[in-house]
């Protein structure tokens, strides 16, 4: 029930803002509305599946909707890197689907260990933050890597007319997407607790959880969410090579939609 | 090259080009067009495929399945030289660390050598190619392809866009003692690099 007041509280709340971008016609509001409906309808599926999936407590719904997140986080990376849907597919769910499936399992002993209440609604969480933790580095380093091999491939042909093997030609233009990749996560890093707020760590303190382990999820995730994009835009690239050079080296990218 | 075809672009076709340059040589390709010329050397290096005849070097044919083979074997300098933000001395690496150049061992001093021979000075090392002019970095480019010490050195318009003075440290480049066993092959317009050649393989326009 406290819930439900908080949230009325809240939305009449909102009505402050809303006013004000009303009052100074801002013409914000289909934005407004859309964020909002995008929100509502994203966390009422999450929340249904993590309903559902923690009552069955069942391993398959919960591999399903595993597989189903990884498909959603992998659509919307290319969405944001502006790649072609058909091509991309693959190796964007494979980097995506890899880099879950190793930081998850390393972070899950922090689960297993920590709750003797384990059930398989509790992996769940995990998958999620992860697979939605990627999103940004891998989008920006792919979009970097593919716009750069598109318009700035003179490097690639110089190496490769001297030699080099597509996949040595390429190895300039991944260190470059790696360097990308690392980016938005060492910001964050840097700034979290201050302008980035540790989530994990106060959601958990505000369960009455110890701060120390609070603390340690937290740093956790953080680590884990780093090396799960750099692991995600390696797989993914290594996958997609053939994909994009030809029998004689030559690139054949289409990336854009 | 014997009793070539060529598909250069969309609708030209190059027909009956025949040479042959063993080291020493330096062998021009002229008259045609830009992106003719450019499609022998792309022929020779494997990544253009004839229409007919064939390309072969050390008597051995260059086909697909060969082509990465004999790239190996081969220095090539390509007209553009757009490489951005990279620094110099970051390309040379990425160039002299590849697999085809792991039995090469190359010193600071062999380097600045090599590029003080073609009139650039070693600071460009710690550079970027994008606050480098074009004619620097055409013969930076033109000095990293030699470094390879290849067999065949294939220039595509090495004095594009050259002064006088970088035509000159070129062409003393090309005629230098270190290119005697090498086998270069140029396509060029440029009468200064034609009278180095001593073979000249002439296209019609």
């Amino acid at each position: 029930m406290t819930y439900y007041i908080s949230l009325i509280l809240i939305l009449l709340f909102l009505g402050i803002p809303l006013f004000a971008a009303y009052h100074y016609k801002t013409g914000m509001h289909r934005h407004i509305i859309s964020a909002f409906s995008k929100m509502l309808l994203r966390l009422g599926i999450l929340s249904i599946c993590t309903y559902y999936i923690i009552v069955w407590n069942n391993i398959f719904p919960a591999i399903l909707f595993t597989i189903l997140l990884i498909g959603y986080t992998a659509i919307t990376i290319l969405v944001k890197a502006r790649l072609k849907m058909r091509t991309y597919i693959i190796p964007i769910s494979a980097g995506a689907f890899i880099s879950v499936a190793i930081v998850s399992a390393c972070i899950s002993p922090l689960f297993i260990i920590g709750n003797n209440n384990l059930n398989i609604g509790h992996l769940l969480p995990i998958f999620a933050i992860v697979a939605s933790e990627i999103v940004e580095g891998l989008s920006k380093s792919l979009s970097m890597y593919y716009s750069g091999l598109r318009n700035h491939n003179q490097l690639y042909y110089y190496l490769l007319y001297n030699g080099a093997s597509s996949s040595e030609a390429l190895q300039y233009m991944k260190r470059q997407a790696i360097k990308k990749a690392f980016v938005p996560n060492i910001l964050k890093t840097a700034s979290l607790g201050v302008s980035v707020t540790p989530v994990i760590m106060w959601a958990m303190t505000m369960c009455s959880e110890n701060a120390i382990n609070a603390f340690l999820f937290q740093l956790v995730f953080t680590l884990g969410a780093m090396s799960g994009t750099i692991i995600a835009t390696i797989v993914s690239i290594y996958v997609a090579h053939h994909y994009i050079v030809d029998d004689y080296g030559k690139i054949v990218i289409t990336p854009t939609k | 090259m014997i009793n070539a075809k060529i598909r250069a672009s969309q609708d030209t076709y190059i027909e009956d080009v025949t040479f042959s340059a063993s080291s020493g040589d330096i062998l021009a390709i002229t008259g045609g067009t830009n992106t003719s010329r450019n499609a022998i050397l792309l022929s020779i290096l494997g990544i253009l495929p004839l229409e007919r005849g064939c390309v072969s070097i050390d008597c051995e044919p260059v086909i697909k399945q060969t082509s990465a083979f004999y790239r190996q074997k081969t220095a090539f300098l390509p007209t553009n030289l757009d490489f951005g933000e990279e620094k110099v001395e970051d390309v040379l690496n990425y160039e002299l660390n590849l697999k085809a150049n792991k039995d090469m061992k190359y010193s600071r001093e062999e380097i600045t050598d090599e590029l003080r021979q073609l009139a650039v000075p070693a600071e460009v090392l710690s550079k970027s190619f994008k606050a480098l002019d074009k004619p620097v970095t055409q013969r930076i480019a033109l000095a990293m392809a030699g470094l390879q010490r290849r067999k065949i050195l294939i220039l595509d318009n090495p004095t594009k866009y050259q002064d006088e003075d970088g035509t000159l440290s070129i062409m003393s480049y090309l005629c230098s003692s270190q290119m005697k066993e090498i086998a270069i092959v140029t396509a060029t317009e440029d009468p200064a690099i034609l009278s180095v050649c001593n073979k000249v393989v002439k296209l019609n326009n």
